[in-house]
């Protein structure tokens, strides 16, 4: 630990001591002061006292006033000593009642001291007391600022929360929190890297695949089969095309959407609308599957995003359940609004998936054990970015053999 | 990055003849923004190991690591201030304070922390659960349901490091268990909160990211159900 306590480089220590300073002058005028109206009353309590005496005495000795008022103004030590004789006869002797001018300027002295005494020696304490608070206090600030710098150096070993009362503590926690979540973001960023890397792989991967194979065709095009040979070549090669067409777009769009470059609309959107539009471009794949559609629904339901978008959500996910349900197979497709989300439910009396394809069937990418050749595992997952992305939800469950059911929920309490 | 660390943890009542493990050298970890559940039949340990991890009933041995802080190393009034701090805790019996009114009853993590309302958040909050128009009403004038989302509130309000519920819909109906799932998941999804969550119902556990399986105070399955 740093400990050049040097806590007068801080301006609050600085004003504090300027005004304890402030406030000790103040202490002393008020000690002189005090000292002051103490003395006068001294002095008044003994004038009191002379009045009284040269009062009596004159009154019985009219003749004596001078040589009283001489008695008083010059004390005669051997005269003292009677009288407090003739007072301690009488048990008036206290302390010494006869008092002189010098007397009282004794005791204003002494005052004086006191009370400077006592102005001194609260304000030290004061200062003391304050010294020390604030040192606890900057030693809390300075140790703040220690881990600050330690996690600026990427070393998230401390924590210093210290689980206490007080605004420091919680002060100490909210800074951790706020460790927590570069710690966190620190990690997703490596994560990230790794997945792009792998990305980048797959993609490679996914478009080599059809090129090879266009490069075969192109080869064999250059021995110039006979003409019903050269249509079929071309054929091909125009679905390979059609295949990385599609690949290359479907990608950037999910490109788009990770890059959050996309901005979803908020719009009213008509759920049976919506399915309507998206069963539209399933027309021709049902039609050669002879699969049979049911829809069932509030007409009325409704959700806030945005509608092209998720059109494309579930076109993937009706593709999807047509491609894993056989021939003459169905397609269930429900919804309802409630206050808190709007749902739809899209489940195909398929093959279903297998149970420990499930929990990664929308990682980009992932073919599970019963993907079709061609597939290339992007379709779902583009689904799976378009609902989040609107802050949905998509969740799935299947039987195998039974079917898979796939549940998408729009939220609504979210802004 | 892991949030909550269990290592061993044991927890015996009673002694001698009469003694039951209600855990058994139970081990796991926990990832921020999981959601986990834990299922298992009744007396298979569900309720200790929750109250072991919510650092409400010290274990036998073993011992469980929140944000690399062990609690159970921290004496009894730091192990207090932690809780409140870190632990967000929902309850069957949703527990709320039938003096208090809604706001108060969400707020009071921070007002005993001394600490100040943060307007926005508390908003945010009250708006998911849907309770921006009951502030000012008392418990027990709110449903079931209503008074769950009271507690789920309190339990989000102090941005907790890990959010535990006992059970949270064992005392409502289907259609208000379905909404305080929703409402968990989405807490779960907005603040990529840590949810882990006591259930026997396999219909709500099956909406978890990973389902962990007790059995005799012991885990016999933990498998991850959503990537």
């Amino acid at each position: 630990m740093v400990n050049n306590m040097s806590l007068l480089k801080n301006p609050e220590v600085k004003r504090i001591l300027f005004m304890a300073l402030f406030l000790f002058l103040i202490f002393m005028f008020m000690s002189i002061a005090m000292s002051f109206i103490n003395l006068r009353f001294i002095d008044g309590m003994i004038n009191r006292n002379n009045a009284a005496i040269v009062g009596f005495l004159v009154e019985e000795y009219p003749g004596a006033e001078a040589e009283i008022a001489k008695g008083i103004l010059e004390i005669d030590n051997s005269k003292v000593q009677k009288g407090k004789g003739i007072l301690q006869k009488y048990d008036l002797t206290s302390q010494d009642l006869l008092l002189e001018k010098t007397i009282t300027i004794d005791i204003f002295k002494m005052n004086i001291l006191l009370f400077i005494f006592i102005a001194t020696i609260i304000s030290t304490s004061f200062l003391i007391l304050f010294y020390l608070f604030l040192k606890g206090h900057y030693r809390k600030i300075e140790e703040v600022t220690k881990y600050a710098q330690n996690v600026q150096n990427k070393d998230y070993s401390l924590d210093i929360r210290d689980n206490s009362e007080g605004d420091i503590s919680i002060l100490k926690n909210e800074i951790y929190r706020i460790t927590t979540m570069l710690k966190e973001q620190a990690e997703v960023l490596h994560n990230d890297k790794m997945a792009l890397a792998n990305s980048i792989a797959d993609i490679s991967h996914q478009l080599k695949t059809p090129m090879t194979s266009l490069f075969v065709i192109n080869d064999l095009l250059y021995e110039t089969p006979p003409d019903e040979v050269r249509i079929e070549f071309l054929n091909r090669m125009r679905s390979q095309l059609k295949r990385i067409d599609w690949l290359v777009s479907s990608l950037l769009k999910l490109s788009k959407l990770d890059a959050g470059t996309i901005v979803m609309k908020k719009e009213n959107v008509n759920v049976k609308k919506l399915i309507d539009r998206a069963l539209e471009e399933m027309t021709i794949p049902l039609e050669i599957k002879m699969q049979r559609i049911t829809i069932e629904g509030d007409e009325d339901s409704c959700f806030m995003g945005d509608f092209n978008w998720s059109r494309e959500a579930i076109i993937n996910i009706l593709k999807n359940c047509i491609e894993h349900t056989p021939e003459g197979g169905s397609i269930h497709i429900s919804f309802e609004e409630n206050p808190i989300y709007t749902a739809i439910t899209i489940k195909d009396t398929g093959r279903g998936i297998e149970k420990e394809d499930i929990p990664y069937i929308f990682n980009r990418f992932y073919r599970g054990r019963n993907a079709s050749a061609d597939s290339v595992g992007i379709g779902l997952a583009m689904s799976h970015a378009i609902i989040e992305n609107q802050m949905g939800d998509i969740v799935v469950s299947s039987e195998k053999n039974q079917g898979t059911e796939f549940k998408i929920k729009f939220f609504k309490g979210i802004i | 990055m892991e949030i909550l660390r269990v290592e061993n943890l044991s927890k015996i009542y009673g002694k001698g003849a009469i003694q039951v493990k209600a855990l058994n050298n139970v081990s796991f970890s926990v990832k921020k923004g999981e959601f986990v559940a834990i299922v298992g039949p009744s007396g298979s340990g569900k309720s200790t190991l929750l109250h072991v991890l919510g650092g409400v009933d010290r274990p036998t041995s073993g011992k469980v690591f929140i944000e690399d802080t062990d609690v159970y190393s921290l004496n009894e009034s730091k192990l207090a201030i932690f809780r409140r701090r870190q632990i967000g805790l929902i309850y069957q019996f949703y527990n709320l304070i039938p003096i208090l009114n809604v706001e108060e009853n969400v707020t009071l993590p921070l007002l005993l922390d001394g600490g100040k309302i943060n307007k926005g958040k508390l908003e945010e909050i009250l708006a998911i659960l849907g309770l921006t128009d009951r502030l000012n009403h008392l418990p027990n004038e709110l449903s079931g349901g209503q008074q769950q989302r009271v507690s789920i509130g309190r339990a989000l309000i102090n941005n907790p490091a890990l959010v535990l519920a006992d059970e949270p819909t064992g005392n409502l109906d289907s259609k208000n268990s379905k909404e305080i799932i929703d409402l968990l998941k989405v807490s779960n999804k907005q603040f990529n909160q840590t949810l882990i969550i006591i259930t026997h119902d396999p219909q709500i556990a099956l909406q978890a990211d990973r389902i962990i399986t007790l059995d005799d105070g012991q885990i016999i399955k933990d498998e991850v159900i959503r990537g």
